[in-house]
């Protein structure tokens, strides 16, 4: 039993099997590529079905509804293989003008085409063909793929992909054409002009079959400014086709060797300087930070290359075969793209989940510290740990990464984070409080909790100094699972606290009777009232304050009068 | 180049006088026209006669007509024109002279 399909040629009907009807097709597909170059191609494929259903239709009858392989075959060998219509037609053409013919019909197969060269050939012959396209020297050629090879072997996917974009030369026809005539700029131009010949005789054979089948007259002022328009267009429209194929070609290869530069190399490739802010990141930071082990790791690595790289590989792909005027059409690489694009997106999506999962819980250690110092005034301070702080510029291999608000940088067994806040309170006993909350996140709590609990952060408290670092240590196999410290000072009422000019970075929102901003509040004294912490000589922004109060009533007051005028 | 090749050169100079000769007797359509080349040995598959017909009709020296046929799709009945019987006279002119100067040089 056999699955049959119905199909139609030249109108007629025909029931034929499966395997019957893809062979008929990949035939009639291989000698419509064959004529593609020939100006009367469309009819020549008409003729050339019609005589086909011709033949089927002989061949099925009132017994014998359906036709099988065999039938499809006899009709392969009555008609030929395209190689065998070679031998008469198409390799005359080659021969330029030698026969008695004027040459012009077949102008469009003298055109030169690259096709990989089996003659000779080291890997694939491609460089091979691609040299006899431009009439170099094949061995620059490998030289240079063999230098870009190097490169992250972004030089290889480009060997590969052009390989299965170009078919090797394989009939005489195709080897003549591979070799053709020399490509320069002239010939480019006269390549070009022979394509609108082409297009326009297309054009005029068709006029002159409606003339003749119908015997009207058809062409007239207004035909010639068809004809000339359709010229116009597809010259346009070939140019910019061509320029299309180089923008995707130059696009996609510079973009793959950035990402495979960022998947394979560990340097910082994105480099973002907008002055205030500076930007760095390595895919590779990024995964340590974020996934589990190797095995994840690896995933990842394949995940992303398949996600951005095959779309990119895609785009050069189709750039070279708009550039290389490819016709011939290769299904199952698109369907193997399609199908590791797919996996690369599923990989993607797992990994989310999975690192996602890792965020559900939050895992939260208090310590208490409680000290009485000796000096009159406690200062608040911090170093200079935090990258943040650092110049890029100066330091290239800092190798921090942002993500947010915070810094992160991978040491050899920890990860320092500066996601650090800092806040006052007043304390209800006589001593200093300084209450640490190191949290973190986890699938469990329980995890959560030891993830918090190996964050390694210690201050140093002297007599008269409270240093609070500015970033704190992970162990790096803990991953980046949302670590933050947030630090509580309590000042019993009536005790005076400095805030270092570098407290800054980890003081946030801290409360006062004055409700001043944290940029402003340091570098100052400030003494702990039952109101709260109060400035001790801030006697410039007080009356900065005071002033931006007065302008405000002032001009109220003259909103005020103007209103009390409209009423009158 | 090989013996095959150089048959299938002088093949090929005359594919087109044999197909203009054909149709000089009568109006046929392709397949007649592939029995008389193939009873004389001058092509092997069917495939390579449609690109000429088509190329000779495009050069003005055919002409054709459809017609139903009792079985598949209408049929392509081609006829030479003026042109295409002027052509032909000429060739045919041009094939005598080569028979005899082959003739005359290959018995010396």
């Amino acid at each position: 039993m056999n699955k049959t399909l119905t199909i139609n040629i030249s109108g007629i009907i025909f029931n034929i099997e499966e395997d019957a009807y893809e062979k008929l097709k990949s035939y009639i597909a291989q000698i419509k590529s064959h004529f593609i170059n020939d100006p009367g191609c469309d009819e020549i494929m008409a003729d050339i079905e019609a005589r086909i259903a011709e033949m089927l239709q002989a061949k099925s009858n009132q017994n014998k509804q359906v036709l099988i392989m065999a039938d499809i075959d006899a009709i392969i060998n009555t008609m030929g293989r395209p190689e065998e219509f070679d031998d008469n037609t198409n390799s005359r053409s080659q021969e330029n003008k030698s026969s008695f013919s004027d040459g012009n019909n077949f102008t469009g197969n003298k055109k030169k085409r690259v096709y990989r060269n089996g003659e000779d050939k080291v890997v694939g012959g491609v460089c091979s063909g691609i040299s006899l396209y431009f009439d170099i020297d094949p061995l620059w050629l490998r030289l240079a793929f063999g230098v870009s090879f190097l490169a992250f072997g972004s030089g290889l996917l480009f060997y590969i992909l052009v390989w299965i974009v170009l078919p090797e030369a394989k009939t005489t026809a195709e080897k003549l054409e591979m070799r053709g005539e020399k490509v320069d700029i002239n010939n480019i131009g006269k390549q070009v002009s022979e394509e609108f010949e082409k297009v326009k005789s297309k054009f005029e054979n068709e006029a002159k079959d409606f003339k003749q089948n119908y015997r009207t007259k058809s062409k007239g002022a207004f035909g010639d400014f068809i004809n000339f328009f359709v010229d116009v267009v597809t010259k346009i429209a070939y140019a910019f086709a061509k320029f299309i194929g180089l923008f995707f070609i130059i696009f996609g290869l510079a973009l793959l060797i950035i990402f495979l530069s960022s998947i394979f190399g560990s340097s910082n490739v994105f480099h973002i300087n907008n002055g205030a802010q500076s930007l760095s990141y390595s895919l590779k930071d990024l995964m340590v930070l974020l996934l589990n082990n190797d095995n994840q790791r690896n995933l990842a690595f394949i995940g992303v290359f398949l996600t951005i790289c095959v779309p990119l590989i895609m785009l050069v792909y189709k750039g070279l075969r708009i550039i290389l005027n490819i016709k011939y059409k290769n299904k199952i690489f698109g369907v193997i793209a399609s199908v590791l694009f797919l996996v690369g997106i599923s990989i993607m999506v797992y990994l989310i989940v999975d690192v996602a999962n890792d965020f559900k819980k939050n895992g939260n250690s208090v310590d208490k510290f409680s000290f009485s110092p000796n000096g009159k005034v406690l200062t608040i301070e911090t170093d200079d740990k935090d990258f943040d702080f650092v110049d890029t510029e100066e330091d290239e291999d800092i190798n921090s990464l942002r993500l947010g608000k915070w810094n992160y940088k991978i040491n050899d067994n920890t990860i320092s984070m500066s996601n650090i806040q800092f806040d006052i309170e007043k304390s209800y006993t006589d001593s200093f409080e300084l209450l640490i909350s190191r949290m973190a996140k986890g699938a469990t709590s329980k995890s959560a909790y030891a993830r918090a609990e190996s964050i390694t952060y210690k201050f140093i408290q002297t007599d008269s100094t409270l240093i609070l670092p500015s970033v704190f240590e992970s162990e790096i196999s803990d991953k980046w699972r949302g670590q933050k410290i947030r630090m509580k000072l309590k000042i019993p009422v009536g005790k005076t606290i400095f805030l270092a000019k570098n407290s800054e970075q980890i003081i946030y929102d801290v409360k006062n009777v004055t409700n001043t901003l944290d940029s402003e509040m340091v570098n100052r004294r400030w003494l702990m009232t039952t109101d709260g912490l109060s400035c001790v000589d801030c006697a410039d922004i007080s009356d900065r304050n005071n002033k931006k109060k007065n302008r405000k009533s002032s001009r109220q007051k003259i909103d005020e009068e103007d209103n009390t005028e409209l009423d009158f | 180049m090989s013996l095959e090749q150089a048959k299938s050169q002088m093949k090929k100079g005359l594919l087109e006088f044999c197909i203009l000769s054909v149709l000089s007797k009568k109006e046929s359509y392709p397949p007649d026209i592939i029995d008389t080349l193939k009873s004389a040995k001058l092509i092997v598959v069917e495939g390579t006669l449609y690109p000429i017909l088509t190329r000779l009709k495009n050069e003005g020296l055919l002409s054709y007509r459809w017609e139903e046929s009792p079985s598949g799709p209408p049929r392509k009945y081609y006829q030479l024109t003026s042109e295409g019987k002027a052509n032909l006279e000429e060739l045919s002119n041009a094939w005598q002279e080569i028979v005899i100067s082959v003739n005359k040089i290959s018995k010396n």
